[in-house]
């Protein structure tokens, strides 16, 4: 405590200036005989007991008074040691890590000190000034939107959860706090950073802040690499030597300092352990193949490895023991030379990322074909292929009447007239003989939903040979149009599957479409498209990630459950659109069931996913912040600024004046009363 | 002291005035009017009782002892002058005096040389008995009128400065020494009061003695007119108080109506007579309402 006028406490003398009066008005009482003093004593007891306590609360307050306004004049002030900053207003935006390795690390959690380090930090704020809290797990979000009601930033905190298996994206979350500091009411705009910055996190990934903002990092927890082992991956794959079973490749990786050490592994399946095993850490981690029954009622299981480390969280992993439910693409090629029809195609269904859902393909030649069964594949192209026979015809019908997908594309040995006698009934259109024509194109439709507005990647394709489509189902989605605006790709239905046609080819001998950078979605996009509407992906989603679920037809009610509980129960009308999935955050296997108009309730393995964090997640060494930028361990930002307490004492001055008048009212009420 | 001094001419004037009244109330002291209860030496014979032992064996009747063989004594109607004590409280409280009044201790010395006056002038006997924290001075009970001299000069010392106040060792002194039955006059201020003090009262109201308590009070004691706060001092040494009479004065009048009222409750419960004498008041008012009371009882 200080003061800011020190020669001001010599007014504290004057506090002494009521009693004195006091003493002095008694010394000057004048002396007055009476015989009866002892009845007056006796009457002063009884009586004036309150008269007296007034009187004393009257000189306390008074001494009180004159003492305070003597102290408030010398201008008294407190240092005080502020969590964060200088003590003056700003906007500040606030980004806390909530990752995994911040949730499921520590005790307490690393996030629980970072979301508290925010609240000190918001309470240090001085009224008037403007506060933002960015959650930067990935994907990043906006918790509080900048405002200047710090109690209502200081409440949101608690929202906070406490477990998460989200990645990082702190570079995103910076841009993002960044945003929210734009027209800023203060100057003085700062970004923290609360977080265990390690590397994984992509703190040296973030770009500068922009001019007029400074940013600075705290870091939560130690600025050591602390050991750690986890399962990063976990993926069944159809056993090929035992049908119903499925292979688990699972890897682990672990901190250097796990070298040499063996590991117990399992599996477990409703808690139940399937398999027992160990690894052997070597440079950083270990594999095992782990082999495990398929089960239609308990699509889930998990790996879990056996460890004593920094993260409990990754050392279980969720499975899905059940067949792939990645699109099987049977692609049949007329041109069984090998010709750049199948060159393209194939490399395209072959480079399509998992992401969206994976895809297998298997191309045969049309007597291959031929002897085929459909049942392993849930889309069939026919690239520049013979019109299949009556037999095969049928085939084809049934499989898309049961929910697959047809892909029809000329070429050279493309028959149009034997395609619509055959397959007249399932295709969109009636296709023509080809024609050699220059257009350009093939380019999206107006109001087709393939691509993403303004960036399809065909732009400047070129089509020199076609084949015309007449009676185009009007139901059909036209999805390309060349320029001239004929169609250039429709998709109808039949059954309970799809049909595609193609004008022109999908090689280079007709048309410039496999040399654009859209070749390659369209066909990844269209063959989703085309392939059952029952199946999610095989790999996990990332936590937080959102998801569709789409039924197969006939579905009627959906039940949708995670490790947390209950996500979703969708019946009726509701399941005509795709049910999205939000609420992903925990990691863990995802059950749903469905029930129709014939069947009850019951398990979907093929629409079962998992959500588990991503590997990176697990790796704690400790990462850099960007040159330039100011990093600091938790509560270093301390400052110590001086608070005055004039105001209060002020304040405090005018309440004993109140309450002088008020006794002094009192006392002569009680002089009244007695007289 | 003159007689002046104790006795004002004015107030001996209206004093000499009330003694006819005394003396119609008293039924003649002087003539031996005053009838006496007791039985004793006198000439008109009243009746026979039974002898006991240690009865006066000259009051036996022998002759009615020849004519009934029983001893029997003789009781007579006994005809005296009153006998009567003056007892004044001279302690340092009866020094205090409003202002523009005597001091209690000159009322009281006025109050009780009226009353020796009367008696005197009655030919009664009457005797003075001073006394603080015990009795100072006794003047034994005469029908001289150089005694009563004796007296008023006795009455016009001024109190003890400081001296404090017995009633109860001074009252017993007083019993002790009260002798056959007569008038007990008392004027004091009776600040020592409590519950024993006036105890020795009983004794002499029990021995047949007439009491009269004469409270001497200031009319300032009675109702604290004071407005302005200052430090209150007892006259025996009761230490000091700063007070403000202003808001003392309701639960002042409150103790004081309480120490009046115990003081007459505790004379009239042992059969003496209270009476307040306010100095402002004249002391024939206040020998008036006695006297008066005093024919209505048949005193003497």
């Amino acid at each position: 405590m200080g003061f800011e006028t020190p020669l001001a406490l010599l007014a504290l003398a004057a506090a002494a200036l009521p009693v004195i009066a006091h003493l002095l008005r008694r010394q000057d009482l004048p002396k007055r005989r009476l015989p009866t003093v002892a009845l007056l004593r006796r009457a002063e007891a009884s009586s004036k007991r309150r008269v007296r306590l007034v009187d004393l609360l009257l000189l306390i307050a008074r001494v009180l008074l004159i003492a305070l306004a003597a102290l408030a004049v010398a201008g008294p002030f407190v240092r005080e040691r502020l969590a964060y900053g200088d003590g003056s207003v700003a906007s500040v935006a606030v980004v806390i890590d909530d990752s995994m390795s911040m949730a499921e690390r520590g005790a307490p959690s690393l996030l629980a000190q970072a979301v508290e380090r925010a609240g000190a930090i918001v309470d240090s704020l001085p009224p008037g000034s403007e506060v933002a809290i960015v959650l930067a797990g990935a994907a990043p979000r906006t918790l509080v939107a900048r405002t200047d009601e710090l109690d209502r930033a200081r409440r949101a905190l608690e929202a906070v959860p406490e477990r998460s298996a989200r990645g990082s994206d702190l570079a995103a979350a910076l841009e993002r706090a960044e945003r929210e500091l734009a027209g800023a009411r203060h100057a003085d705009r700062r970004v923290v950073v609360l977080s265990d910055v390690a590397a994984h996190a992509g703190a040296d990934d973030a770009s500068p802040p922009g001019p007029g903002v400074s940013l600075r990092f705290e870091r939560i927890g130690e600025d050591a690499e602390a050991r750690n082992a986890a399962v990063v991956l976990a993926r069944a794959t159809p056993d090929p030597t035992t049908p119903g079973q499925v292979s688990i490749a699972v890897e682990i990786r672990a901190s250097a300092d796990f070298d040499g050490e063996r590991l117990p592994l399992r599996l477990e399946r409703a808690g139940e352990p399937l398999v027992q095993t160990e690894v052997a850490i070597e440079r950083g981690g270990a594999r095992a193949t782990l082999h495990a029954p398929v089960s239609a009622d308990e699509p889930g299981a998990l790996v879990v490895l056996e460890v004593d480390d920094a993260i409990e969280a990754d050392d279980t992993r969720p499975v899905l023991l059940r067949p792939p439910a990645g699109v099987r693409v049977l692609v049949v090629h007329g041109d069984v030379g090998g010709g750049e029809e199948t060159r393209f195609f194939d490399r395209a269904i072959d480079l399509a990322p998992d992401d969206e859902g994976a895809l297998s393909r298997r191309s045969v030649d049309p007597d291959t074909f031929a002897a085929m069964d459909l049942a392993d594949a849930e889309v069939v192209v026919l690239v520049d292929a013979p019109a299949p026979s009556p037999r095969v015809a049928a085939r084809l019908r049934e499989h898309v009447e049961a929910g697959g997908g047809l892909w029809i594309a000329p070429g050279a040995h493309f028959d149009a007239r034997a395609y619509e006698a055959r397959l007249g009934d399932l295709m969109p259109a009636r296709p023509q003989p080809p024609v050699s024509s220059e257009v350009g194109g093939p380019l999206p439709s107006a109001g087709g939903d393939l691509f993403p507005a303004g960036a399809s990647g065909l732009e400047g394709t070129e089509t020199r040979r076609r084949i015309g489509f007449e009676g185009l189902d009007p139901n059909a989605d036209t999805l390309l149009r060349f320029e001239d605006d004929s169609p250039a790709l429709v998709v109808g239905a039949h059954g309970d599957g799809r049909v595609a046609l193609t004008a022109t080819s999908l090689g280079d001998d007709w048309t410039t479409l496999p040399y654009r950078p859209g070749f390659l979605p369209l066909v990844a996009r269209l063959a989703r498209r085309l392939a059952p509407r029952a199946s999610t992906p095989d790999a996990p989603i990332a936590p937080g990630a959102s998801l569709a679920l789409r039924p197969a037809a006939g579905v009627v009610r959906m039940r949708v459950s995670g490790p947390g509980g209950e996500l979703a129960d969708v019946r009726g009308a509701d399941l005509e659109d795709a049910l999205q999935l939000e609420d992903t955050v925990r990691a863990g296997v995802y059950r749903v069931q469905v029930a129709t108009a014939d069947r009850p309730l019951h398990e979907e393995p093929r629409l079962a996913f998992l959500v588990a964090p991503p590997p990176e997640e697990s790796d704690l060494s400790p990462g850099e912040v960007p040159d330039g930028v100011e990093a600091s361990a938790a509560g270093d930002a301390s400052a110590v600024v001086a608070r005055p307490l004039a105001p209060w004492l002020f304040l405090l001055v005018g309440l004993l004046a109140v309450t002088e008048a008020a006794l002094r009212l009192r006392a002569s009420h009680l002089a009244r009363a007695s007289a | 002291m003159s007689e002046g001094r104790a006795l004002d001419p004015e107030v001996a004037k209206r004093v000499a005035n009330l003694s006819v009244t005394a003396r119609r109330a008293v039924d003649g002291l002087l003539s031996g009017i005053h009838k006496s209860p007791h039985r004793g030496a006198s000439v008109v014979f009243v009746e026979h009782r039974e002898y006991r032992p240690g009865d006066d064996l000259r009051l036996l009747d022998w002759r009615a002892y020849a004519r009934s063989d029983r001893h029997q004594i003789k009781r007579f109607e006994q005809e005296t002058h009153l006998r009567a004590t003056l007892v004044v409280d001279r302690s340092g409280s009866m020094a205090y005096g409003g202002e523009g009044r005597r001091t209690k201790s000159e009322h009281a010395a006025t109050l009780l040389a009226a009353l020796a006056l009367i008696l005197v002038r009655q030919g009664d006997a009457a005797g003075l008995t001073v006394f603080d924290t015990a009795v100072e001075r006794r003047l034994p009970p005469r029908t001289k009128p150089a005694h009563l001299e004796e007296i008023l000069r006795e009455l016009s010392a001024p109190p003890v400065e400081g001296a404090g106040t017995s009633l109860r060792a001074a009252l017993t002194q007083v019993a002790e020494r009260a002798g056959r039955r007569g008038l007990i006059a008392v004027a004091s201020d009776l600040l020592d009061f409590d519950e024993r003090a006036l105890e020795p009262l009983s004794w002499l109201v029990g021995h047949g003695h007439e009491v009269i308590v004469f409270h001497v009070m200031d009319p300032d004691e009675l109702e604290l007119p004071f407005e302005d706060p200052a430090r209150f001092e007892g006259f025996e040494g009761e230490g000091a108080l700063d007070a403000d009479p202003e808001a003392l004065r309701e639960a002042y009048l409150r103790e004081v109506g309480a120490f009046l009222a115990g003081c007459r409750a505790k004379c009239v419960s042992l059969g003496a007579r209270y009476v307040l004498a306010r100095s402002d008041e004249p002391v024939e008012t206040t020998l008036a309402s006695v006297l008066t009371s005093a024919r209505r009882k048949g005193f003497g």
